[in-house]
């Protein structure tokens, strides 16, 4: 269920942010409990309360007393716009140096790109 | 604390700390009580036996029971010495402190030296109604005891609390001994046997080893209800000293 | 996922029965049996209500050092005092902690399992009869044997019952798992979390099931030798280690001046485990080195900070003819 290469609550907070990309998770749902998560992973609640706190600092999640958390309005549209602003860092350049490590020439990812990319999303849209 | 602490639920068991004394703990002594009414129906009848066979050869002329009662302090002294070895330690284990538990024990030991007391003087009473039946002579009990008849009931009774109460006191602190230094507990026996032969001026320690010391002690005479209660007393004070050095700061075992 | 049903919980909530745990303070506490000294000046601060893993090597002081904390023992020096009070004979405190050492300190062996409840009944303030029963249901222990004919991983399902259904604010276990099998052992740690939950109280497991456990610990605590070596909230500890892994040189020249706690070698590629949390600048310099960064399992870093493995590490060189 978790591996070995980040701390549990950074994967939780992932597949929380995961499940609010892909939409499985909508605006003002509400999640699971820190007790649910702790039971549900058998991990201490206050990792997942760990998770949860930093998703509330960063605005995805908020939280309501007594009740529990909820996914913040417009988190998604939030969510989203980081990973576009990071796609480029964090993909594309990795992909670039991993070519150049190994001497594919770039005009062969561009034949590639263009090949295969069709059905990427044109700027703009909101999918 | 206590505010804290409050319950809800009113089945619940009392919410005071376990530090306050006075409550009597039933489930060790009830343990405690059968085994030693079990064990004395089966001396009883070992008693019995015995008064069997002396009857079918030859007379019998004295208190067998008087003799076979010599046993009854050892018994006494180890089932106190089990109860700080054994019983003490669990309690602590369990949440008490040394005091309570110690306490604990002390009410228990105090209820088998009741009851002890008790069967040891329904026994010259049994005694005293089968030797009349049989037509056995009573006459006068030997020995250096507090009484000298089967039908001085309150002095019977008053002897064996007196001299259970002391060797319980010594058999606890000689158990505690065992627990805390292992080995080297045997070195309790020597105020032990202090102790003993310093009562058995005053009252009886009529068993096997004490004897002959005793008798010689006692040429003096001067025994008296009084001054073996007083001496019984003291005996039991000092062997509760001994204790409470031995258990107060006793270190649990490790787990076995 | 993130919409799941509730699991279910052993038990019903009546957390208002349940006191909280205190803070448990250590003070220069010192243990000596003969020339050794198995506890050494040893000073630190368990706060209330969390669940701490106390980790040490075999004859670290682990078990002498919760003897003490529980009052099992008087130690030759120091204190240890809940909510600034002193334990030692304190009956109101005393009667907070259950110590469960291995199979639980219970009735004689020659009784049955059902004797051991009935005795913890009455010692237990907040005994919990009704949880005792489920949970003898969970671990499928047979009330009505004798405790010396149990299995041992029957023998610590009691320790582990006694010590659960006790429901007093401060529980130690102290190495419980010892026979347990898998499905037991989760069973145990959905116990203790259930548990946890419903009325948050102050748990210590002593284990040597590091990685297994180490999910469960908010604190974590490393005893070697006598001594204190860290005490941490588990995540920050985590964040502190780092496996650095690459070429030999790089490695070396990205450590250098890092505190090494381990090292290995296969052919020209190095792993080297250091105590050092990284920067951003850091790990894109490690990128670009090359060097693959991971974080070190609990378990290793344990392994590593009580001085490694007993058996060296081999520097491991390809046989003679392979490529």
């Amino acid at each position: 269920m978790f591996d070995e290469r980040s701390p549990i609550y950074r994967q939780i907070a992932d597949q929380i942010t995961n499940d609010i990309v892909r939409g499985t998770l909508q605006e003002d749902e509400q999640i699971m409990s820190t007790n649910q998560y702790a039971a549900f992973y058998r991990i201490n609640p206050a990792t997942a309360a760990k998770a949860f706190q930093q998703l509330v600092d960063e605005g995805v999640l908020y939280k309501r007393r007594g009740i529990g958390m909820f996914v913040a309005p417009g988190s998604r549209d939030r969510l989203l716009g980081q990973r576009r602003d990071r796609f480029f860092a964090e993909v594309v350049d990795p992909m670039l140096s991993e070519a150049r490590a190994i001497g594919i020439p770039l005009a062969d990812i561009v034949r590639r790109l263009e090949a295969v990319g069709e059905d990427v999303p044109a700027p703009g849209s909101g999918t | 604390m206590s505010a804290s602490m409050s319950s809800a639920r009113p089945a619940s068991s009392s919410r005071r700390p376990a530090g306050v004394g006075g409550r009597f703990p039933w489930i060790v002594a009830s343990g405690q009580l059968a085994f030693t009414l079990l064990s004395a129906v089966g001396f009883a009848v070992a008693v019995a036996v015995v008064v069997i066979s002396i009857a079918w050869r030859s007379d019998v002329t004295a208190s067998i029971w008087e003799a076979s009662s010599n046993a009854v302090p050892w018994y006494a002294a180890f089932m106190a010495g089990y109860t700080f070895y054994q019983v003490v330690p669990l309690l602590v284990a369990n949440g008490k402190t040394r005091r309570d538990a110690s306490i604990d024990a002390a009410q228990v030991i105090g209820a088998q030296t009741l009851v002890i007391s008790l069967l040891t003087t329904l026994g010259y009473l049994v005694e005293w109604a089968v030797y009349r039946w049989q037509g056995w002579p009573l006459g006068t009990i030997d020995g250096d005891h507090l009484f000298t008849r089967h039908t001085q009931v309150g002095a019977i009774f008053w002897e064996s609390l007196l001299t259970i109460s002391v060797w319980s006191a010594i058999g606890a602190f000689v158990g505690a001994a065992f627990y805390r230094y292992e080995q080297w507990g045997w070195f309790s026996l020597l105020p032990a046997v202090l102790i003993l032969i310093g009562v058995g001026l005053f009252i009886t320690t009529k068993a096997p080893l004490f004897e002959n010391v005793i008798e010689h002690a006692l040429s003096g005479g001067g025994r008296s209800l009084p001054a073996a209660t007083v001496a019984a007393a003291i005996a039991v004070a000092i062997s509760a000293a001994i204790l409470w050095r031995i258990v107060r700061d006793m270190p649990l075992r490790r787990w076995r | 996922m993130s919409g799941l049903s509730t699991p279910t919980y052993p038990r019903e909530s009546d957390a208002a029965s349940v006191a909280p745990g205190g803070r448990i303070e250590v003070r220069h506490v010192s243990q000596r049996f003969g020339d050794v000294l198995a506890v050494d000046d040893v000073s630190f601060t368990i706060e209330p209500n969390r669940i701490t893993g106390l980790l040490g090597r075999n004859g670290s002081g682990k078990t002498t050092l919760l003897s003490i904390m529980a009052a099992f023992r008087k130690p030759d020096a120091g204190g240890v005092f809940i909510d600034g009070e002193p334990l030692f004979e304190n009956p109101a405190l005393t009667s907070q902690i259950a110590f469960i050492r291995e199979g639980g300190d219970t009735v004689e062996s020659s009784e049955k399992v059902s004797e051991a409840f009935r005795y913890a009944a009455w010692l237990r303030p907040n005994w919990d009869a009704d949880y005792a029963e489920r949970l003898v249901e969970t671990f499928r222990l047979p009330v009505k044997q004798k405790i010396d004919r149990l299995s041992r991983g029957q023998r610590s399902a009691l320790g582990i019952i006694l010590g659960l259904a006790a429901r007093t604010p401060i529980a130690i276990f102290d190495e419980t798992y010892l026979g347990l099998d898998a499905p037991a052992r989760y069973a145990f740690a959905d116990a203790v979390l259930a548990d946890y939950m419903d009325a948050p109280r102050t748990f210590i497991l002593s284990t040597h099931l590091i990685e297994e456990m180490a999910p469960l610990f908010e604190s974590v605590l490393i005893l070697d030798r006598g001594t204190v070596l860290a005490h941490r909230d588990t995540e920050d500890l985590l964040a502190e280690g780092t496996a650095i892994t690459g070429p030999v040189d790089q490695v070396d020249a990205f450590t250098a001046g890092m505190r090494v706690i381990g090292r290995r070698t296969l052919g020209r590629t190095a792993s080297a485990m250091a105590m050092a949390p990284l920067d951003a600048a850091q790990r894109q310099r490690a990128a670009a080195d090359g060097l693959d960064l991971a974080p070190i399992a609990l378990q290793d870093l344990f392994v590593h900070l009580t001085g490694g493995a007993p058996i060296a590490t081999p520097d491991v060189t390809p046989r003679e003819g392979t490529s």
